[in-house]
């Protein structure tokens, strides 16, 4: 196989990748939460029904432009780390980043007031359902992930140390530098 | 010894039973026409207290960090811009200016990556292996080529002339640029007398037979 081959090969892989992981991101993190907030924001409930929810509709559209948003960069980053190589430190730095704009997000969903649903049953009175707990659970999950992320960055770090991991990049540059050396066009 | 007999018969008819009341109960509490959740009802206080495992060390976790990061995360929500500031074109060039670092340091940067020691080792004893399996394919046919060439050889050996021609065939002609291990024999001049001997013979006979012979016998003498 020539170089100019195997260069395409890896360039296309690589963004193949990224495009998996971008995609996935932007399923999580923008059009899922974008269709669930669309529909609470035009929910009817039917007064028979007996109770009605508040999801403080005026504040809506703000917390949907600060998800959208941070979805964008989220999947930015997610196609930055999944087109990197394994093996690579770049990949264990853009998983911090991404850890950092997921617990971001959270943040978002905590203190833009969704996590708090306030539910008024008629005859009965007022009920919360908080959804703290939960946002809780995420954080938690983010910081698991984040020791996972550095230990993968310390491991990626002592592999190229200890040369149990090679560059092929390196590899084949030097390769090209010997070639035209002894005159060979590469 | 009556001890661990008591603890055998707790073990094997109160556990069951109180297995058996657990799920019951269970069941008892959950009443639904989902399939999947009346496929699920029995396992579910085995579900539930799994995720509560998880609840009970990821909650306090993410309050630590929730708590921790608290200040950092507020001093970001409020350096993002609001809405109607820029809209979305701030997070569209930040993204656009990702995804082009991305596609450079992917792309033209490293594409090709890295790989571990152990599958280079591996991948060079393939080479070694697929080199060697091409040098014995290339040696076979070499042998069958010669063993079909020499058949072919002998058959041109028995046959030392061109068909048609009188000339010998150029790869059967001796080589005269090397000198051959036997020595020659003497050059001998012809002379008149054997000219007018040879001429008597063919006189003599009619036919190319006998002539034939003469210069047999003519070639014997000489």
């Amino acid at each position: 196989m020539e170089l100019d081959e195997v260069i395409v090969m890896g360039a296309a892989k690589n963004i193949f990748s990224g495009i998996i992981s971008a995609a996935i991101a932007l399923a999580s993190y923008v059009i899922i939460p974008w269709i669930g907030l669309t529909v609470a924001k035009s929910l009817t409930i039917p007064i028979e029904s007996g109770f009605t929810i508040d999801l403080f509709r005026e504040k809506i559209d703000d917390i949907l432009f600060y998800i959208i948003a941070m979805g964008i960069i989220q999947v930015g980053i997610a196609f930055a780390k999944g087109s990197s190589p394994k093996y690579s430190k770049r990949k264990a730095i853009l998983s911090l980043f991404n850890l950092l704009g997921a617990a971001s997000y959270s943040y978002i969903i905590k203190f833009s007031g969704l996590s708090q649903i306030p539910i008024t049953i008629t005859n009965i009175g007022e009920v919360i359902i908080s959804l703290d707990a939960f946002v809780f659970f995420v954080f938690g999950i983010v910081v698991l992930n984040s020791l996972l992320a550095i230990f993968d960055l310390a491991i990626a770090i002592k592999d190229q140390r200890k040369k149990m991991v090679y560059s092929l990049d390196k590899v084949r540059e030097e390769e090209r530098i010997a070639a035209e050396n002894l005159g060979v066009k590469v | 010894m009556m001890k661990n007999g008591k603890v055998k018969i707790t073990a094997i008819f109160v556990a069951p039973l109180m297995f058996i009341a657990n799920t019951s109960l269970s069941l008892s509490i959950m009443q639904t026409s989902n399939p999947i959740i009346n496929f699920l009802r029995p396992a579910m206080p085995f579900i539930t207290n799994f995720l509560g495992f998880f609840g009970n060390l990821l909650i306090p976790l993410g309050e630590f960090f929730g708590t921790l990061l608290q200040g950092p995360l507020t001093a970001l929500g409020q350096a993002i811009p609001p809405r109607s500031a820029t809209g979305y074109a701030l997070y569209i060039i930040i993204f656009a200016a990702i995804i082009i670092v991305a596609l450079y340091l992917n792309v033209i940067w490293r594409p090709l990556g890295y790989a571990t020691s152990d599958s280079r080792a591996k991948r060079e004893a393939k080479e070694v292996k697929e080199a060697e399996r091409e040098a014995a394919k290339e040696k076979a046919k070499a042998e069958r080529k010669a063993s079909k060439r020499k058949p072919a050889e002998k058959i041109e050996a028995t046959v030392p002339d061109k068909a048609g021609s009188g000339e010998p065939s150029a790869e059967k002609a001796p080589d005269t640029t090397k000198e051959s291990p036997v020595p020659s024999p003497p050059i001998k001049v012809v002379t008149e007398k054997d000219i007018e001997k040879a001429e008597q013979v063919d006189k003599k006979g009619d036919d190319g037979a006998v002539g034939a012979k003469a210069d047999e016998k003519g070639d014997k003498k000489d």
